[in-house]
């Protein structure tokens, strides 16, 4: 099965190994990967800021890279993105051509453990972490892109993982895109009441899957000095 | 009061709610008991989306009918005695409720909680023309004694005051001499309004809903003051939104069985009063005259806009009840009557976008509040379209950003000049904090920039195992 | 002849919607299957007034059962335990055949009965200070705990609202499922003309507006307690 990753820009630049643990992960579950090293950003900070025009430029950019390799699915290892590429079909309305290319690459573009669990079928991928954690269900992928069961599937499936419940577990982690620098203050009082829910749950680790939500939460961490582990799902998945 | 509360900033307002830590953890705990409590009693009641499809297919059918049915409604309340007005504007709405009760010589109205009224600023021109007015709910009483505060939640209006501070209004303005006792201070103010309901001329009220088909208009209380109002005053006055209608008592059932369900967590309140025309020649009680006036106020426009569906709300207060940056602000951060994700969906057309673009600023676009609206609003893609019309088609944010945003444009649809950017990106670890990066880092430490990017890995990697 | 001032403001709601005239019907209501006609399809009798009675109780109300001949002895008994007098009777066929108001006149010294003879200020007056006001319910919902009573000749809207307590006498066999059943007792009366008032009450009156703590009795009564007559 061929793959076309979609790094994403933040796994890209501030979490590679997020990106790598998924690529090893993926062709362990024997899929063939290619990178398009065109790709960039899904445009998503500049649509929800309202600027949408302006992100056309790099929506555009990103389909012919992700379609030019013929790949039979597109994976990436975040709901957020996902959920931006799936929009594109939309925001393109107005041209039928590449609203029917968009529409062609929503068909075939999957987060990572929608992927896993039903594409590939499979509710285990043979890993170990022995750790208690909390999970953070990202606000895009469960909520607007409708995957919340494929990561727990998998979560509940790595032998050593003991997952725990934490309060307020599906509340927005106050991310939110450029929220988090336009709104830093509001922002920081929301992460600031999540991390604090995560830290009373006594877990080791955070475990999440989309690198905005995690930045945010590992930068509140570190503020506060905490010895929390902040993972991609990837990251938890990788390891055997 | 109008739509707008505040005359702060957006980030004064913001900074002034969050350094509230009693409202925060006041609004927090709502949030959490008032939520369990809402999924206890649908859990119970089963088949919740099929209750909100329901739902929001007959305040669907409503909007798209809305010039029928008000004729309908109108010519119905006139049938059974009821004086029915229409007003365009606030203003309009407001000079026909105060030559009302100056025709009856009124000194003294009293109000059962009513968003509309406030909406269009009726108790300053009653209060002008020196009419006493009266919020008999409980929690808008402790705000308009206490020098006319606002409120933080529209269910729960009085929600960020404490009850030491309740105790203080209550001793300062009514001469309370007992404790903090929520139970004790309820009673201490039953006595004082119960004087008022009977000695008040005029009674005003809103309605939650009104049935077309018998003119009939719905009152939904737990205090019982929806219940007075329309008992002992001579006069009452009720002023309503235009959208506020049902076919008949059939679709009244489905939105009075999501209503209570949703706003506070109980399967009804305690009171639900159905009213239709005047009191009857023979009825001992209840308001000998009884005049409608009904509001467009701006609604007509949402109507005729592509974020009409907002018109559907019920004003329950769930998507405020679920929302996480509401929860860190309250109603007061919004400085818009309306606040949280209704606000941020409905005001900026209703009453325009340059006063009240930032309430689009005040939201993560988490979702959470789509999910829970029993009228299926698209709250999250109205507050998407709004911040495209407010950044693009109004241009609202100011030129500095617009540079900022095309610049980013620019590198991220540009292959070239995004790998370029990138490969030195980690300068930023060493860097200033300055803009955004000093923002970001208020609350949090800066993310470390890898100096080895995704793309560098696998060019290396895969390159020495071709 | 429509007011030039209600077609100009109902022209504009037309308009809004994209025509030029105001819609003489309709368009079809596409309701998703009524889903409320689902529930308590093979509920009995029996199960409805359990329901009710849980569901009152939960909401703070006292509930007794009594045989009709013992009604009047059962009013007097949860009386003197939720209050005092003055009594205020609703004018109501099923208290008047029992002869309530008379039975009630041996234990209380003040017993008024709902009358339209007396005028509006009298009867306003008499409910003010009055300490318990009773009255038969015209039927109850199970699902809520609800009971229904509506304003006419023999019972104002005050008899349920101003005393500090208020009795609510309900017929077993008036008990029904839920609001669905309510709304359409109205959608029949409306056939012959509405009560200028309905109320559906659920408990005593109450609030949470101070610290989201719940308190019974704001404005209406402060205590509600329910005698179901069996048959």
């Amino acid at each position: 099965m061929h793959v076309s990753f979609f790094s994403t820009c933040l796994v890209d630049n501030i979490f590679p190994d997020i990106g790598i643990d998924s690529v090893k992960l993926l062709e362990r579950l024997g899929c063939t990967i290619v990178f398009n090293p065109q790709q960039t950003c899904c445009g998503q900070p500049l649509a929800n800021s309202g600027y949408q025009q302006k992100a056309k430029k790099s929506m555009h950019l990103l389909l012919d890279t992700l379609l030019e390799d013929e790949a039979d699915y597109i994976v990436a290892p975040s709901g957020s993105c996902v959920l931006q590429i799936k929009e594109y079909s939309t925001l393109f309305a107005d041209d039928h051509q590449i609203a029917d290319k968009a529409g062609e690459l929503a068909a075939k573009t999957f987060e990572l453990t929608d992927f896993i669990v039903n594409v590939l079928q499979k509710d285990r991928v043979e890993s170990t972490l022995r750790a208690k954690a909390v999970y953070h269900p990202s606000c895009h992928m469960t909520r607007l892109l409708g995957v919340k069961e494929p990561p727990l599937t998998l979560l509940a499936n790595v032998a050593g993982l003991e997952l725990v419940p934490c309060k307020g577990q599906d509340k927005c982690c106050g991310f939110g895109g450029t929220f988090s620098v336009k709104m830093a203050d509001l922002s920081g009082a929301m992460v600031a009441e999540k991390v604090d829910n995560f830290i009373a749950t006594g877990a080791d680790c955070v475990i999440g899957c989309d690198a905005g939500c995690l930045m945010n939460i590992k930068a509140r961490l570190e503020r506060l000095n905490h010895p929390m582990q902040v993972l991609h799902i990837a990251n938890v998945l990788a390891h055997s | 009061m109008s739509i707008q509360t505040s005359d702060l900033p957006l980030h004064d307002r913001i900074n002034t709610e969050l350094e509230k830590p009693f409202m925060r953890k006041a609004i927090a705990n709502a949030q959490d008991l008032l939520n369990q409590k809402r999924e206890d009693v649908f859990k119970e009641l089963g088949n919740y989306e099929q209750w909100k499809s329901q739902a929001s297919a007959i305040r669907h059918h409503v909007l798209e009918n809305l010039d029928y049915y008000l004729d309908l409604f109108s010519s119905n309340a006139e049938q059974a005695g009821a004086h029915v007005y229409f007003a365009s504007t606030d203003q309009e709405a407001t000079e026909r409720a105060l030559a009302i009760c100056q025709a009856k010589n009124a000194s003294k109205v009293v109000k059962s909680k009513s968003m509309v009224t406030e909406e269009i600023g009726l108790n300053e021109v009653l209060e002008d023309q020196g009419i006493e007015v009266i919020e008999t709910d409980l929690g808008e009483y402790l705000l308009q004694i206490d020098n006319h505060d606002k409120p933080s939640h529209i269910v729960v209006p009085a929600l960020h005051k404490n009850r030491d501070r309740i105790q203080q209004v209550l001793q300062e303005k009514r001469g309370y001499d007992g404790d903090n006792l929520p139970e004790n201070m309820t009673r201490f103010v039953r006595h004082l309004i119960r004087k008022d309901f009977l000695e008040a001329d005029v009674a005003i009220t809103g309605c939650n809903f009104g049935v077309a088909e018998t003119g009939t208009c719905t009152l939904v209380t737990n205090e019982g003051n929806g219940r007075f109002v329309t008992t002992v005053p001579k006069t009452q006055i009720v002023v309503m939104g235009m959208e506020r209608l049902v076919p008949s008592f059939k679709e009244l059932d489905t939105m009075l069985s999501l209503l209570a369900r949703s706003a506070v967590g109980a399967k009804l309140t305690s009171y639900m009063t159905l009213f239709t025309g005047p009191k009857k020649p023979d009825d001992m009680d209840g308001p000998e005259e009884l005049h409608i006036i009904i509001v467009d106020n701006g609604r007509s426009k949402v109507l005729g806009s592509p974020f009409k569906e907002v018109l559907k709300c019920i004003r329950c207060g769930t998507c405020m009840l679920e929302c996480p940056a509401y929860r860190h602000v309250c109603g007061h951060g919004y400085g818009a009557l309306y606040p949280g994700p209704l606000g941020a969906a409905l005001v900026p057309v209703l009453a325009g976008y340059t006063p009240f673009k930032d309430l689009t600023k005040i939201c993560t676009l988490c979702g959470a509040c789509n999910e829970v609206c029993p009228v299926q609003v698209p709250l999250y893609e109205y507050i998407y379209e709004h911040r495209r019309i407010i950044a693009e088609e109004k241009q609202l944010e100011g030129r500095l950003e617009g540079i900022a945003m095309g610049l980013y444009g620019g590198i991220i649809g540009n292959a070239k000049l995004y790998d370029m950017t990138t490969r030195f990106a980690s300068v930023a670890n060493i860097s200033p904090k300055i803009g955004p990066l000093k923002q970001w880092c208020k609350n949090r430490e800066r993310p470390h920039v890898a100096t080895q990017r995704f793309r560098d890995w696998y060019k290396i990697t895969k390159k020495g195992q071709k | 002849m429509m007011h030039t001032n209600k077609k100009n403001f109902l022209l504009t709601v037309s308009r809004a919607l994209g025509r030029e005239a105001i819609a003489d019907n309709p368009t079809s209501i596409d309701l998703p299957q009524a889903v409320q006609e689902e529930y308590y399809q093979n509920t009995t009798a029996q199960e409805l007034k359990d329901l009710f009675i849980e569901q009152s109780r939960t909401a703070g109300t006292i509930v007794h059962e009594c045989a009709l001949a013992s009604l009047n002895d059962t009013i007097l008994t949860v009386a003197s335990e939720l209050g005092e007098g003055p009594i205020l009777i609703g004018d109501e066929p099923l208290l008047h055949e029992q002869q309530t108001a008379a039975a009630l006149s041996d234990k209380y010294t003040h017993v008024h009965m709902w009358d339209c003879a007396r005028g509006r200020e009298n009867n306003i007056d008499t409910a003010e200070s009055a300490g318990i006001g009773i009255t038969v319910a015209q039927f109850a919902l199970a699902e809520t705990g609800t009971v229904m009573v509506h304003s006419h000749k023999g019972c104002g809207r005050a008899v349920t609202l101003l005393p500090t307590t208020t009795i609510f006498i309900i017929k077993e066999t008036t008990i029904l499922p839920r609001l669905t059943q309510g709304m359409a007792w109205l959608a029949e009366q409306s056939q012959d003309g509405l009560p200028a008032s309905v109320n559906y009450i659920s408990g005593a009156s109450s609030t949470a507006d101070i610290e989201l703590v719940r308190v019974q009795g704001v404005h209406g009564p402060i205590k509600i307690a329910y005698i179901i007559v069996t048959s």
